[in-house]
Formats: C-alpha cells, sequence, structure tokens
C-alpha cells in the first residue's frame, strides 16, 4: 500500500517551484555522513489481502479458552452502538479539541461523559480521562501529595499489586514515600495518619471483596481518602463515594464498552470534590456561549496544563483516551438505569459460581465476606488438574505468597450459569 | 444541541437485562438507592452521538494541517487488524503468543527505524513516554551514586517537555534559539555543566528545522556525562533517511499517533514507545516482551524503573502502527519522510508571499508563519477560524512560543498537491479580506454548526457537568 498521492509529475514541478533540483536538497541540514546509505531492513510493501492474511495468522496463536480472568481487565459485552458510533471518522481521527468550533461533537460528548462519571461516583468533577486506572491513581497520589505538602501515602495491600508497581515508580521519581497498609482477612486493616498526605484503597478491592469504607474515613479523617476501582460496574450497584466522603476517585473504566484488548487502551478515570478543581490533571470540557449566544463547548481551565504552565503544571499528561471515553458515555447512555441490573447479574453469577464452587471437596471460599463480581478460592492441585483447558483465575501466590493455590475468580454476563455449570461438572466427574 | 439528559425519559431504554433468582450478598445499606443515569431508547442514543458527529471535524473530512501532530491519513486496514477477534484477548491470559508475537515484531522494527537497541511500548503517549524516558536517566544516575538536578530544554519545546521533567524532580533550564532557528551553540556550552543529567531535544525541531548541529550538541552534552533524550514527535520527517541514534540520541519516545497512522481519536489513545541505547536496556519500564529460543516471554530487570501502565501499553494502538508498517514496507516509510517534506516545503515557498516567514530557509515536515504583516489589527487567532469556513481544520496557533503569533503548518505526505494549492488559496484569500473585509475575519467562523466560542466565559464559572449551575 501506498498513501503517498504525490505522482511523479507532481513531485518535479513541486520541487521546481520550491527552486532545487533534488529531493534529497531538501535535507541539506542534516550533516551527510548521518544520511542512510541503504533502505530500512523492513519488509516491502503488502497489498490489504496480504496484510490480513498475515496478522490473521499471527492472531491464531492466541486461543481464547472458557475464562473467568479478571483483576483489572474485564470481559464484558459491547453493545452494539459503541463501534457504531466510535467508529465514525468525524470522531476517530480528530485531534484534542483545541478548536471548539469544529470540535462540539467531541466537546459535548465529554462534557457529558463528565457528568455520567459524577453520576456514578457523586463527586462534584470529573476529567476527560486519563491513560488507565494505575496512572490515574499515581496522579491522584501525586495531587493529595500537593495538596496536604506531606511526601508520604499509606497504600492497601488489597490494591491490584499492578497498580502499587505503578504507584511505586511514579513515588520514586516524585520522592514520595509509600507505607504500605497491611490485610486483614481480605480487607484494609489499621493505619497510622500521622505523617501520611493521603490513604489509597481499591473498592471493590483486588479480592473482588467491599472494603469498609465507612470506617476507613473515620480512621483517616486527616488526611485525603483516594480510593481506585478496577471494576468500574460495581458502581452501578454500590453506594456511592460521595457518600463516604472520599476526596479522589480513581478508576479504571474499560468494563464500560471498551474491549479486553490484551490490557489497551484503558480508560483512566478522576473525579474529585469541587475544592481540588483547579489542582486536578488532564483536559475538562466546560460549558459556554458562541457569540450570538448559543450554548457551546469548549476546553477550559487550561491553565493548570502543560502547554500554558509548562514545569508548573499539575501534570504532564497531554493526550489522553478521548475514543475510550467516547465508548464509555455511548455505553452508559445505551443502558442507562439498567446498567443497575446488569451489575446485579454479574453479582448474581459470581454468588451462583462461589456457592457451587465451595460444595465441592478441596475447594473453599477464602474470605467469606460481600463480594461485587469476583472472590477468591483456594482450590487443591488435584482438582485443577482437571481444569486444563479453562481459565479458571488469576493465581494470587506470585502477589501473595500467603495465598498460596489461591485463584481469584470473576464472573459477568459473559460467563452464564451454563459456562458455570460447565465447569463444576468437568471438576466432579 | 440538546443534552442526553434533557433528552432522558425513565423507562425508555431499549437495553433490558433479565436477572436470576439468585440472592445477592451484598447488604442493603452497602447498596445505592439511585442511578441518575440518562435513559434514551437505542435509536435516539445513535441519532444522539450520530448528529454531534456532523458537528465534528476529522482527517476523514478534510485537511488537518495541525503543526506537530502529523495528522496524517489513518488507512482503514488498520481498524480491521485492531478489530480482529483473536486479538481481543485479557492481558494475564497464558495463552497471549499471537499478543507477544505482535509487540515484539513492532519493537524490532521500531529499533530499525531509529537505530536505538530497545524499545518498551508500555507508554499510553508521548508525555509518557517523556516521563519514562526522564525516569530512565535518574534512574541511571542514581546508579552511577550521582546527584544531577537539571535538564536542558531549548525555549522552543512541547510543553510536555518541562512538566515531563519535573515530574522526577529535576528543573528545566531553557536554553536560547539561535538566529537560524537551532539550538545556540554558546548559550548551551555555558549551560552545561556536571550539574545537568541532559538535554530534552525535539529534532527536527517545532520549527520544523532540523539542527544542523545536532552532533556538537549531542557532543556537548555527553562531554559532561549527559544524556540525549529526543522527543519524537517529528519523525515523520526522518523516516528511512536518517536515524537517531546516530546523531547522538540514547533515550527517545515515538509517537505512533503521529508518525505511525493511528488515529487521535478526539484525544486519544496514543501510544508513546521509548528506545534506548544498549546501556539503557535494564532501566526500560517492567516487564519487557524479548525473545528467549524463538520464543516471545515476559522478562523483569532489578534495576528497571518500574511499570508504568496496568498491563503493557496501549496494545490494540501498537496493532494498528504494526499494520501500517507492514502495509507500506520499506520503501514507503522514506517515501513517507521525502513527500512530507515536499510538501511542508512547496507550501512555504507558496506562503511566504503572503505571509510573514521568520524563519525562511528549507524545512522539514512543517514550518511556522505569522501575523506580523496582517493589516488591520488581524490576528492569527482570526485567521484560524476564518480557515474553517473554507473546509480546513487550522494549523497549530500560538505555538512555538518563539515565534510570535505563530502559525505552525504541517501538511503531511497524504494530502494531494490539490488540496495543498486550495490551502494557499484559501490563505490568500484570508490575506485579502484582511485588508478588505476585516470583519469578516473578526467574526469568524460564519459557516461552522456554532459560531466563536466564548473561552474566557466558559472559565470564569466552570460548569463541568450537567448538575452543576
Amino acid at each position: 500500500m501506498d498513501y503517498t498521492p504525490n505522482t511523479d509529475e507532481d513531485r518535479e514541478s513541486m520541487l521546481k517551484e520550491i527552486g532545487v533540483q533534488d529531493i534529497m536538497d531538501l535535507f541539506k541540514n542534516i550533516p551527510e555522513n548521518l544520511i542512510l546509505k541503504s533502505p530500512l531492513r523492513i519488509p516491502d510493501q503488502l497489498s490489504e489481502f496480504e496484510l490480513i492474511r498475515e496478522l490473521e495468522k499471527i492472531s491464531k496463536k492466541n486461543k481464547k479458552p472458557l475464562s473467568f480472568l479478571g483483576g483489572g481487565n474485564y470481559n464484558h459485552h459491547i453493545p452494539s452502538t459503541v463501534n457504531a458510533i466510535t467508529s465514525r471518522g468525524e470522531f476517530s481521527t480528530s485531534y484534542t479539541p483545541y478548536q471548539p468550533e469544529i470540535n462540539q461533537g467531541t466537546l459535548q460528548a465529554i462534557f457529558e461523559y463528565q457528568s455520567m462519571i459524577c453520576e456514578l461516583t457523586g463527586m462534584d468533577v470529573a476529567n476527560a480521562s486519563m491513560y488507565d486506572g494505575a496512572t490515574s491513581l499515581a496522579e491522584a497520589m501525586i495531587l493529595a501529595s500537593r495538596i496536604k505538602g506531606k511526601k508520604q501515602v499509606l497504600v492497601s495491600q488489597a490494591l491490584n499489586p499492578f497498580y502499587r508497581e505503578v504507584l511505586n515508580t511514579y513515588a520514586r521519581a516524585s520522592e514520595i514515600k509509600i507505607v504500605e497498609v497491611d490485610i486483614a482477612g481480605g480487607l484494609t486493616s489499621d493505619f497510622e495518619t500521622e505523617g501520611s498526605s493521603a490513604i489509597i484503597i481499591q473498592n471493590p478491592n483486588f479480592f473482588g471483596l467491599i472494603e469498609n469504607l465507612e470506617e476507613i474515613r473515620k480512621k483517616a479523617e486527616d488526611i485525603l481518602f483516594i480510593t481506585s476501582t478496577t471494576e468500574s460496574l460495581g458502581w452501578a450497584m454500590l453506594k456511592p463515594f460521595s457518600e463516604y466522603d472520599v476526596d479522589i476517585v480513581t478508576a479504571e473504566g474499560q468494563s464500560f464498552g471498551n474491549p479486553m484488548n490484551f490490557g489497551g487502551p484503558g480508560l483512566g478515570i478522576i473525579a474529585t470534590k469541587q475544592a481540588y478543581l483547579r489542582q486536578i490533571p488532564g483536559r475538562l470540557a466546560g460549558e459556554t456561549v458562541d457569540i450570538h449566544g448559543n450554548r457551546g463547548f469548549a476546553l477550559t481551565l487550561c491553565t493548570r496544563e502543560q502547554h500554558i504552565r509548562r514545569e508548573k503544571a499539575t501534570s504532564n499528561i497531554c493526550t489522553n483516551e478521548g475514543l475510550c471515553a467516547l465508548a464509555a458515555a455511548v455505553y452508559l447512555a445505551t443502558y442507562g438505569r439498567n446498567l443497575g441490573k446488569l451489575a446485579q447479574l454479574n453479582n448474581q453469577l459470581a454468588v451462583y459460581f462461589s456457592d457451587k464452587l465451595t460444595q465441592i471437596k478441596g475447594i473453599d471460599l477464602v474470605f467469606d465476606k460481600p463480594f461485587f463480581n469476583e472472590f477468591v478460592v483456594k482450590i487443591h492441585k488435584d482438582i485443577l488438574s482437571k481444569l486444563s483447558d479453562i481459565e479458571i483465575g488469576i493465581s494470587l501466590e506470585k502477589y501473595y505468597p500467603n495465598l498460596e493455590d489461591c485463584y481469584l475468580v470473576c464472573c459477568t454476563e459473559m460467563t452464564p450459569k451454563e459456562d458455570i455449570n460447565r465447569v463444576i461438572d468437568e471438576i466432579t466427574q | 444541541m440538546k443534552l442526553l439528559n434533557e433528552k432522558s425519559k425513565q423507562g425508555s431504554s431499549s437495553f433490558n437485562v433479565s436477572l436470576l433468582d439468585i440472592q445477592t450478598n451484598i447488604s442493603d445499606n452497602l447498596q445505592r438507592t439511585d442511578l441518575n443515569l440518562p435513559e434514551l431508547p437505542e435509536v435516539e442514543v445513535v441519532r444522539h452521538y450520530t448528529n454531534l458527529s456532523k458537528s465534528n471535524f476529522g482527517v476523514d473530512n478534510g485537511p488537518y494541517p495541525l503543526g506537530s501532530c502529523t495528522m496524517k491519513y489513518n488507512p482503514k486496514i488498520n481498524e480491521i487488524a485492531a478489530n480482529i477477534p483473536e486479538f481481543n484477548i485479557h492481558p494475564l491470559s497464558q495463552h497471549n503468543k499471537g499478543a507477544l508475537e505482535i509487540i515484539y515484531r513492532l519493537q524490532e522494527y521500531l529499533c530499525e527505524i531509529t537505530g536505538m537497541h530497545a524499545f518498551s511500548t508500555q507508554p499510553a503517549a508521548g508525555a509518557h513516554g517523556e516521563s519514562t524516558g526522564i525516569m530512565i536517566m535518574r534512574a541511571w544516575f542514581e546508579k552511577r551514586g550521582e546527584k544531577r538536578t537539571k535538564v536542558i530544554i531549548p525555549d522552543s519545546a512541547h510543553g510536555t517537555n518541562p512538566a515531563s521533567v519535573s515530574l522526577s524532580r529535576f528543573q528545566p533550564l531553557q536554553v536560547k534559539s539561535g538566529l537560524s532557528g537551532g539550538i545556540d551553540l554558546d548559550d548551551l556550552r555555558q549551560k552545561m555543566n556536571d550539574n545537568v543529567a541532559g538535554i530534552m531535544i525535539t529534532n527536527p525541531n517545532t520549527l520544523g528545522i532540523f539542527d544542523e548541529n545536532i552532533l556538537e550538541i549531542t557532543e556537548t552534552v555527553h562531554s559532561h556525562g549527559g544524556l540525549c533524550y529526543l522527543d519524537g514527535a517529528n519523525t515523520n520527517a526522518m523516516l528511512g533517511i536518517v536515524k537517531p541514534a546516530d546523531f547522538g540520541i540514547d533515550i527517545m519516545h515515538l509517537n505512533l499517533h503521529k508518525t505511525f497512522s493511528t488515529p487521535h481519536g478526539g484525544g486519544g489513545p496514543g501510544s508513546g514507545p521509548v528506545g534506548v541505547t544498549e546501556v539503557l536496556k535494564p532501566f526500560l519500564p517492567n516487564p519487557r516482551i524479548i525473545k528467549k529460543n524463538d520464543e516471545t516471554e515476559f522478562e523483569q530487570s532489578e534495576e528497571s524503573i518500574g511499570r508504568i501502565h496496568s498491563f503493557y501499553g496501549n496494545f490494540s494502538v501498537l496493532l494498528r502502527a504494526y499494520s501500517y508498517i507492514k502495509a507500506i514496507g520499506s520503501s514507503g516509510l522514506r517515501n513517507v519522510a521525502e513527500n512530507a517534506v515536499l510538501n511542508a516545503n512547496y507550501m512555504r515557498e507558496k506562503l511566504k508571499r503572503h505571509y510573514h516567514l521568520q524563519y525562511d530557509r528549507i524545512c522539514q515536515h512543517e514550518f511556522v508563519i505569522d501575523d506580523s504583516l496582517m493589516p488591520n489589527g488581524i490576528t492569527t487567532n482570526d485567521i484560524a477560524k476564518r480557515l474553517m469556513d473554507f473546509g480546513f481544520h487550522p494549523p497549530t496557533i500560538y505555538f512555538p512560543l518563539i515565534v510570535k503569533g505563530a502559525m505552525m503548518i504541517e501538511p503531511t505526505e497524504t494530502e494531494t498537491r490539490e488540496n495543498l494549492d486550495a490551502f494557499i488559496e484559501a490563505m490568500k484569500a484570508i490575506k485579502e479580506e484582511a485588508e478588505n473585509d476585516p470583519e469578516k475575519l473578526t467574526n469568524a467562523p460564519l459557516k461552522t454548526p456554532i459560531g466563536r466560542i466564548d473561552i474566557v466565559h466558559a472559565a470564569r464559572k466552570p460548569k463541568l457537568t450537567w448538575h452543576s449551575t
């Protein structure tokens, strides 16, 4: 394929207009000894059909067995409306909406997305998106240090282990000290707030359990309360974070209409209280008017951002995950209030599966506490060998050495009763 | 246009969900009592967003010469590639050899294109790549037991550069641009010392100029033990022509959503892979994807800066970039650079007859004109708004900061000559209007779905959700 439309005649006459002889005269600034003498060692061009054949061949090296994997990335149904909208070139091939008059589509969609995230979380403001769940949490950690002026944060060990790794990376660069908070019975245990700017917990936590947010808020009365969520569908069933006076809500929004895609792109969500509006990283779409007084939308409060404030910006983020936020908006608008029912169905399937599994000798529920759609079971090695063609869950031993033979199991509407019964049959046969 | 919540009618959603007869394990006091999401029938959801899309402008609608953003055509085959069902797998699945193969091969291609020794595809965007690169710089000096506090950044740099540097607690130290548009070598030599960790440069720079002193620049930094970081936003002009590693770059990022044609999505997702030289390889983010005995696998390094993404970066964007590189191949990549540079110079030559061109010399992929010759107080902003009426997306405006009233124009290689000529004609017409009918410009745009937006109003009393008053 070749996407450069200039013909040989075009090239020749354009060179003449410029006043040079040869195309290489346009690269005169490059020291001559640096100019490549031989072509790049990359295969020759392919036609569309050759390319598709090759890609399909590589794709077949992946396998898609019956899977109960979750832990930060979820297999949900994507309504047909989502791709119909996100594949429209007017949305997908536009840039960040710097010019509002010809980007009202993107801007209104972001404004509505921000509104729906605030509805789900109960927070006052949400931005236009961050890279993913882990990096939006890292930004929240940095934001909290800036607000409180203390370079230490508390991080629950019931936070997704990959997210903890990302926090460590950012903390090292930003010279923030992380103090881990132990787990008791799968939930975040006691902590001392002195010297810290914030406590970071996940809800539902990495084990799928619902944390005691009321208790945590009480203990954290003099510091900021930051939450992370990886399965944001749970929000449609659980009380919003505002009811627990959470200060900064972050999440992975992939569950809202975005495919698993081997973990990316995700959708970083960040929402906070009005008081911290001017500290929030990233783009914000706001309502305004045009010169005729008609309602319109524009990016706003840009003085927080890198292109204006440079080294004093609230973050270095520029490109975000706009199209993933659009997918989430279409997803939420498509379900409407029925999203609550979808969340309930996910919860019901997980309850059903955990009940069925724990009736089997050799399988135990590790934390007997309320969970959303993920739970931890301990599975005897003999049983596991019967499940070789099923991905039953994420093995936890690597991240929690004391959780030997334990698996994080996830159910969604894509793992219906029939699939669950099939697993139970395979084990009990 | 009405908002979703203004169109909402309870009970009208098409997406009903049947529940099972199973009792929940979550007590009532933990459950929410209401969920006030807007509710519309499916047909109205589709119409809402379809109509919104009609007030949006993408590369699919027309030329988009937004400087430094490389808004080239995004081939549709990339979308087919990204939607092959077998690639849509869970990131922790063990049955991932196809996905790993794509990432590994893409890393190899990026190494060949840039001359760097290893790439990590974890960074999700250019600025994410920048902060990753600066963290690598930091880790390098930490390992050597050196405490360096500053990073040199030219005054023509993207705003993300100083912001990325300060995220890693370095102080940005600005160097001036010289009269020819490149870095002022004397200023650089004066500022470079053993307390400076390195330089962050954009080359070709934001004026579209390939710095002819690039070897002296990197040599100066290296002679004090510093590292050279390249902001690879402008790589389009170098494909198959020159490799950054050959001019002394130690760390760089690429923007796959610019150079490698993945669509920008109205703000993202992008992808900002980071490449390094051999000695810096151990510092790349964990995990790396490598090949051992012909098998792809994950590798962890003790010296790594650590993980910087929930998983392995924006995989579906990587797939699109892979698809693009394979589609156009080796000669196609060079063709991209040649035509991008040809198109930019053609427009520069034609437009300088009507607009002020501060740096009047051969450019690479882009060039910067300004509004200093405009009559009747007409500004760059007026010109940008009026261009919309002619069916063009405006250039990047008021950047780089070193040119007052800048218009940074990057036509890209995928525009036809006819489109280039039409843009030049539009700019000529606008210049004439500025002389004869300036109100047309100050009131522009006149043909867009909405008139000129009041951005001051938006910031004065921010209304960021439909809840706020």
